[in-house]
C-alpha cells in the first residue's frame, strides 16, 4: 500500500469500517511510514477532542411536556390496510354496493348499446353531401347584391 | 417487556399511553442529538418534540421495517437539517459569561474551553457534515446506520465524514498540535 491509497482509507480504517483484507495492509504501512502514521494519530485525536464536551442531560420535565402535546395532538385515525386488492369492496356499506353494481350495469349497458349502434351502421365515413353555398354559409342576404360589386363577386366564387 | 416496534404498533392503534415508554426510552438520544446538531438548549428542545410529534402522527403508517432507533435518528436528523437550514445567525451585545479565577475551577475552564472551541469548530461544518459527525462521534453510529438516519448512501457518509474531519482537523489544528 502507498501513501495516497492509505489516505484515502485512513478514515474509514479509522471508522473500522475498512474490509478485513485491507486491514492487514493498512497497519503494515503505518508501521513502516511516520508522516502516514502521523496524520492518522491527529485523525484518532481529533475523535477525543470532539468527545471533550460532557454529553448533556435531558432537560428536567422533557417527557411530561412532550407528553402533554402529545395527548393534545392525539393519534390520527389509523389507516385501513388492504390486505387484498377488493378488501375495498367488502367494506363498502351494502346499499353504497348495490348503487355502485347498479351504475356499473347501467354503464356497461350503455356501452354496449352504442357499440351495437355504431356496428350496426357500419364504419362509413359520414357521406358528405355539397348543400347549398348560399344556405351553409348563410349568404342569402348577400342575393340581392348588384352586379359587379364585390358581394356578387363572392357569391360567383362561391357557387 | 414489550420492545419499541411493538410499543409503536400499540400506539398505531391509538394507545397514547404506549407513547410515553416510547418518549421515556428514546428522549436522551433524541434531545441529545438535537443539541448536539443546534448547540442551542431551547431550539433542541423544539426539535425534539417535534420529532416525537412526527413521530406520533407517523404512528398509525408505521411498519416496523427497521428498527425504532433508525427510524427515530431519522425523524430528528431531518428535523435538525431543516432546522439548522432556516436559522439565522443571532448577534447579540451581551458580554460573554465572566471567567471563574478561582484555583479550583481552572481545569474545568480548560475543558470548557476546548467544549468551546469544538462547539465553534462544529458550527462551522455544513449541515450534511454536521450531522454526520454527530451521529458518528456522538451516537457512536457505524455508515450504514449513518446512512440509513440520512437517507444517503454509505459512500456518501464517508465523504462527509471525510469532509467533515478535514475541516475540523483544520479549525482545531492549534488544539490538536498541542496534543492536549
Amino acid at each position: 500500500m502507498n501513501c495516497a491509497k492509505f489516505r484515502k482509507m485512513a478514515n474509514v480504517y479509522l471508522d473500522e469500517e475498512t474490509p478485513q483484507t485491507l486491514r492487514a495492509a493498512i497497519q503494515a504501512h503505518l508501521k513502516t511510514c511516520a508522516d502516514c502514521r502521523r496524520a492518522y494519530e491527529m485523525t484518532k485525536r481529533l475523535a477525543g477532542l470532539l468527545q471533550t464536551e460532557p454529553a448533556p442531560d435531558v432537560p428536567e420535565g422533557f417527557a411530561r411536556r412532550v407528553m402533554t402535546r402529545a395527548r393534545q395532538q392525539g393519534i390520527p385515525k389509523p389507516v385501513p390496510v388492504l390486505l387484498y386488492p377488493a378488501q375495498w369492496w367488502f367494506e363498502l356499506a351494502s346499499p353504497l354496493r348495490i348503487a355502485a353494481a347498479a351504475m356499473l350495469v347501467i354503464g356497461l349497458a350503455m356501452g354496449a348499446l352504442m357499440g351495437w349502434d355504431v356496428g350496426q351502421n357500419g364504419n362509413a365515413a359520414p357521406i358528405l353531401t355539397k348543400t347549398d353555398t348560399l344556405k351553409q354559409y348563410s349568404l342569402d342576404y348577400l342575393g340581392d347584391a348588384p352586379y359587379g360589386s364585390l358581394a356578387q363577386v363572392f357569391l360567383t366564387i362561391g357557387k | 417487556m414489550a420492545n419499541d416496534e411493538e410499543i409503536m404498533l400499540a400506539v398505531g392503534k391509538g394507545d397514547i399511553d404506549a407513547f410515553e415508554e416510547i418518549v421515556l426510552r428514546h428522549q436522551k438520544t433524541a434531545w441529545q442529538v438535537a443539541y448536539r446538531f443546534l448547540g442551542d438548549a431551547a431550539e433542541a428542545e423544539d426539535a425534539a418534540q417535534d420529532a416525537f410529534m412526527r413521530i406520533l402522527a407517523a404512528a398509525p403508517r408505521y411498519q416496523p421495517s427497521a428498527t425504532f432507533r433508525t427510524f427515530l435518528y431519522r425523524v430528528v436528523s431531518r428535523l435538525c437539517i431543516d432546522r439548522k437550514r432556516k436559522m439565522h445567525p443571532v448577534f447579540t451585545d451581551a458580554p460573554p459569561d465572566a471567567p471563574d479565577h478561582r484555583p479550583s475551577a481552572s481545569k474545568n475552564l480548560l475543558t470548557s474551553e476546548r467544549a468551546n472551541d469544538v462547539r465553534r469548530a462544529l458550527d462551522t461544518l455544513p449541515a450534511n457534515q454536521r450531522m454526520a459527525v454527530v451521529l458518528r462521534y456522538y451516537e457512536g453510529l457505524d455508515y450504514r446506520n449513518i446512512a440509513a438516519a440520512m437517507e444517503i448512501t454509505e459512500k456518501a457518509v464517508e465523504r462527509l465524514l471525510a469532509r467533515g474531519r478535514a475541516r475540523l482537523k483544520q479549525e482545531l489544528a492549534g488544539l490538536l498540535e498541542g496534543g492536549n
